[in-house]
């Protein structure tokens, strides 16, 4: 019997042609621009040409696009020139996720992302428009034989509220999005001046300077802002048996669906401008969503880091119980006479997290001092004796390490894992200890006539995370046991 | 857990001399060039070439290749590296998803093979054994992730 071939639902066609558009829009723009009596004719003749353009694009591959299920695999075959056939197993089938764009939206249609382990952001398998009843097929179908209750009324949920989505965006500057917004501006403005014009925009006092930056991170920061609103409104978690069903986004609605037996961590993050606060994001470390955004890792854009560990109970009770102890702050005696320590936190009857010995202190102070130390005295031929004004930043480099050493710590228990460290932000793993691919060891000389080793862990999302500077004994007495609960036969 | 006990074959230090020198030459001519270039005392430029060659082609292989152990156990593969950094890795047998084998030109003609270790975390590498010890390795871990998986 051959299988049934099937075509994309028609919004395809629209959805394809609006991305072909999207993609000619810019080289379009700067022609306009650049070309030098580009007037509103011209301009309204190459958009109705794209137009046509786009839509001939869409309909032919449309046209020669089919789908099918045979036996064991999902198969796409699509190409207009040449023939391309991607062929999925079903057992290898991760997730099927769905997205709804504006066109899809309109025309009633859904975006299916078949995604793999191995796969990229976007999935093995795009079908770029099929009915929403198609995708709870496919579902069905990679679910396989096993197929698993219907999610109950009661099935544990939580959902971002306006004001914490608010929150969310304000507080979610991340610098990432400045990458591409200085990129597309130098690029821009490389098409279209001339460099005589380039010459009088140039920055020449420091005032310039300084206005530019602050321009480009306010702008950074209303795009952040936006970025997050659009990327989590109506964000809504669900438990559904073995899957975790995660809903988010407005112009584009995103439903995906995580088998619980591929998460192997949850990751929490207080990045500086929530930490203040109190406030943390809580990520998923799962295999195939290694490459996605950031945005599509979240189990929690935004929530109370003295709540985690109750919501991550009811969501995801395989990974729970770690998360309330690492929130709490270090003991207080691991810190020196005079000292301050963030306000603790720590939810009753929770073991606290292991810290560094003492002695570790000073590795953590001197690296960052020693780098400000060294910034003054690369900034002295420069700015001469000004630049020892940077010696000031050695205390905060000083309380910056200080920090580092008192947010340190792990714990192994009931084979789950806990490691906790701060770069820039606080970072907390929770891992299933069972379910680790790789435990690590690092010692460099300095640290070895110390006693000290740093240890950490990869979990299947390729994320690591190591503490630095653990007694060498403790740490081997760890790597042992992380690896005999990683390695020890299922009960 | 006891530290891993299988050294490299000698052929790796060899091997791993003539890539460090060969890199040490290439930094040899980039100096020169640069030298030529920007001015500066004569005798710089062949002195930093031939300390790189020293310490690329001499002192780093012997370092490698003194603290490189490995073991593969029946439940995980254990190694021990890094001439500086000391790095220890343990791999659950389980969590290897596939083992390749490879050989490059250069280490070929020292009769070694690479073998990688893929998980899904990425995976590692025992750089430099003998090929038939490399293919022996390859198959028993391909089999002992086969026995162990259970996911």
């Amino acid at each position: 019997m051959t299988p049934e071939r099937r075509r994309l639902h028609p919004a395809a066609i629209l959805a394809e042609g609006l991305d072909q558009l999207r993609a000619l829009a810019v080289p379009v723009v700067v022609l306009v621009f650049v070309g030098s009596g580009g007037g509103l004719g011209d301009l309204l003749l190459i958009g109705a040409i794209g137009t046509v353009v786009a839509l001939a694009a869409a309909v032919t591959s449309w046209a020669r696009t089919e789908w099918w299920v045979d036996g064991a695999s999902i198969r796409l075959r699509q190409g207009v020139l040449t023939e391309r056939i991607t062929s999925v197993p079903l057992e290898r089938v991760q997730a099927v996720d769905s997205v709804r764009g504006p066109a899809q939206r309109l025309l009633g249609a859904v975006e299916v992302h078949v995604q793999t382990a191995g796969g990229g952001a976007r999935g093995e398998i795009v079908l770029k428009a099929v009915a929403p009843e198609v995708a709870e097929e496919l579902r069905s179908l990679a679910r396989g034989a096993a197929a698993v209750a219907e999610p109950s009324g009661a099935a544990p949920s939580w959902r971002l509220g306006p004001r914490r989505l608010l929150a969310a965006a304000l507080t979610s500057g991340s610098l990432g999005v400045l990458v591409p917004v200085v990129a597309g501006g130098s690029q821009v403005l490389d098409e279209v001046l001339s460099p005589e014009d380039a010459e009088r925009l140039l920055l020449t006092t420091p005032r310039d300077w300084l206005l530019a930056l602050a321009a480009v991170l306010a702008v950074a920061w209303v795009l952040s802002v936006l970025g997050t609103i659009v990327a989590f409104s109506g964000f809504t978690v669900t438990r559904d048996g073995d899957r975790l069903r995660i809903a988010r986004g407005i112009v584009e609605r995103r439903e995906a669906s995580v088998p619980v037996a591929r998460i192997g961590a949850i990751r929490i993050v207080e990045s500086p401008l929530r930490e203040p606060f109190g406030l943390a994001q809580v990520r998923i470390e799962s295999a195939g969503y290694a490459n996605e955004p950031a945005t599509a890792q979240a189990l929690l854009p935004l929530v109370r880091r003295g709540e985690v560990d109750a919501i991550v109970r009811e969501l995801l009770p395989e990974l729970a119980g770690g998360a309330a102890a690492p929130l709490a702050g270090p003991p207080r005696r691991a810190l020196g006479a005079g000292a301050v320590a963030g306000p603790l936190g720590r939810a009753p009857g929770t073991a606290p997290l292991a810290s560094p010995p003492r002695r570790a202190l000073r590795r953590y102070v001197l690296p960052p001092v020693a780098a400000a130390a060294l910034l003054a005295l690369a900034l002295l031929p420069l700015l001469g004796p000004a630049a020892l004004a940077a010696l000031a930043l050695a205390a905060p480099a000083a309380a910056f390490g200080a920090a580092a050493f008192r947010t340190a710590g792990w714990r192994l228990d009931g084979g789950r894992v806990v490691l906790r460290r701060r770069g820039l932000q606080r970072t907390t793993l929770v891992a299933d200890a069972r379910r680790l691919p790789e435990v690590f060891t690092r010692t460099s000389a300095l640290q070895r006539r110390a006693g000290l080793t740093t240890l950490g862990v990869a979990v299947a999302s390729g994320r690591r995370l190591a503490v630095a500077h653990l007694d060498a004994a403790t740490a081997a007495d760890l790597l042992g046991r992380l690896t005999r609960t990683a390695t020890a036969a299922r009960a | 857990m006891d530290e891993p006990a299988q050294r490299l074959p000698v052929a790796a230090r060899g091997y791993w001399r003539a890539a460090g020198t060969l890199q040490g030459l290439g930094v040899l001519v980039a100096a020169l060039v640069a030298g030529g270039g920007l001015g500066g005392p004569g005798w710089l430029a062949p002195a930093v070439g031939a300390a790189a060659v020293a310490v690329l082609g001499g002192v780093v292989p012997a370092l490698r290749w003194r603290r490189w152990r490995y073991e593969v156990r029946e439940d995980e593969i254990d190694l021990l590296r890094g001439a500086f950094v000391v790095r220890r890795t343990l791999i659950p047998i389980r969590r290897v998803q596939h083992v390749d084998t490879e050989s490059g030109p250069l280490q070929d003609s020292f009769g070694l093979a690479t073998v990688t270790f893929h998980t899904a975390a990425g995976g590692v590498s025992i750089p430099a054994l003998r090929k038939g010890q490399a293919e022996t390795v390859r198959t028993r871990v391909a089999a002992l992730a086969r026995t162990r998986d259970d996911t």
